[in-house]
C-alpha cells in the first residue's frame, strides 16, 4: 500500500532532503506533502489523509511540540504516527516528545538508514 | 563542564555533519577566509550555557555543499538554495554541539539567519571560545562558537 507522507520543517532544503532520503529507503510512497510549520501541517491534515508525519521541532508560528499536542487532542488525527526529526538529541527532549505522543525520534544529522529504520519500525512496513 | 574542549567539540560536529548529511568531509585545517565573496549564517542557543554559533564559507563552496545536500547539479540550484543550506548547516552544527555541551538538558535554538558579508564579525561582549577553519573542496569553512558566561 502506498503511503502518504507529510514533511513539516521551516527549511525548504531540509524538506527536500527528507523527501529525497525517504525516496532512497525503498518505501512505497503515494503522495508527499510539505508544510513549513505546525499550523500549516494541521490545515493540510484536516484536508487530506496522511499515513505518516515527519516533523521538526524548532519552527515559527507553531512548533513541533505544539503540533504533536494538537494532533493528540484530535480523535482522528491522533491515529497518524508522528516521527520527530530534530537537531535536539538531548534525552530529555526525546522523552518529552515521546511522552507527548510522537512515535519515533530521529536526530539530525542522520543517515538515510536511520530514518528508514524508524519509519519501518513505526509502520511495520519493510522496504522493498 | 568546567574543562570543555570547545575546539574538539567543533571538530567532531563538523566532521559528523559534513560526512552524514553533505557527503563531504574537511580536507584539513585552514586559515580564515578573507575573501569578500562569502556566505555567513548565525543562530543562538539558549540553555545552560547560552551562546551563538556562526558558519562562514565561500559562495562557490556553499553552492557545492548545497548541491551535495540536495543531490542536484550545481547548475540546477536556485538562487536561494545555497543560503538556505548554509543556514541548515549552522542549525545542525549547533544542535550537534549543544547536545555535547549538556547532553541531558534541552536547548532552545533560534532560527538561523544569513548575515551581511562580514566573515570576521566580532562581538566585543562575547569573544569566541572556538573559531576553526577547515579546507573543503573549493573553499574554506569557518565555524565560530561563542558561549556566554553563566548569569
Amino acid at each position: 500500500m502506498a503511503l502518504n507522507i507529510l514533511i513539516v520543517d521551516d527549511s525548504p532544503v531540509m524538506r527536500a532532503f527528507i523527501r529525497k532520503t525517504v525516496g532512497l529507503t525503498g518505501l512505497d510512497v503515494g503522495e508527499y506533502c510539505e508544510a513549513q510549520d505546525g499550523e500549516h501541517a494541521l490545515k493540510l491534515l484536516r484536508e487530506r489523509w496522511m499515513d505518516l508525519v515527519l516533523t521538526d521541532i524548532n519552527m515559527p508560528n507553531m512548533n513541533g511540540e505544539e503540533l504533536v499536542r494538537q494532533l493528540e487532542s484530535d480523535e482522528l488525527l491522533r491515529t497518524i504516527p508522528v516521527i520527530v526529526v530534530s537537531t535536539d538529541s538531548s534525552e530529555s527532549r526525546v522523552q518529552q516528545m515521546l511522552a507527548l505522543g510522537a512515535k519515533g525520534y530521529v536526530t539530525k544529522p542522520f543517515l538515510p538508514e536511520a530514518l528508514r529504520d524508524e519509519v519501518e519500525k513505526i509502520l511495520g512496513v519493510p522496504h522493498e | 563542564m568546567s574543562e570543555t574542549n570547545y575546539d574538539e567539540l567543533v571538530s567532531g560536529a563538523v566532521e559528523a555533519v559534513l560526512e552524514t548529511m553533505f557527503f563531504s568531509s574537511p580536507l584539513g585545517p585552514a586559515e580564515v577566509e578573507s575573501s569578500a565573496s562569502v556566505m555567513q549564517a548565525r543562530l543562538a542557543f539558549h540553555g545552560r550555557p547560552s551562546g551563538t554559533l556562526s558558519v562562514c564559507l565561500s559562495e562557490p563552496s556553499a553552492r557545492l555543499l548545497a548541491a551535495g545536500f540536495l543531490g542536484e547539479d550545481v547548475e540546477s540550484l536556485t538562487d536561494s538554495q545555497p543560503g538556505e543550506v548554509v543556514c541548515e548547516l549552522a542549525n545542525m552544527l549547533c544542535g550537534a554541539l549543544v547536545s555535547k555541551l549538556e547532553s541531558n538538558k534541552s536547548f532552545e535554538l533560534t532560527s538561523p539567519e544569513l548575515l551581511p558579508q562580514n566573515p570576521l564579525a566580532t562581538d566585543p561582549e562575547t569573544p569566541p571560545v572556538a573559531r576553526q577553519s577547515y579546507e573543503l573542496e573549493n573553499g574554506i569553512l569557518t565555524v565560530t562558537l561563542r558561549v556566554k558566561a553563566d548569569a
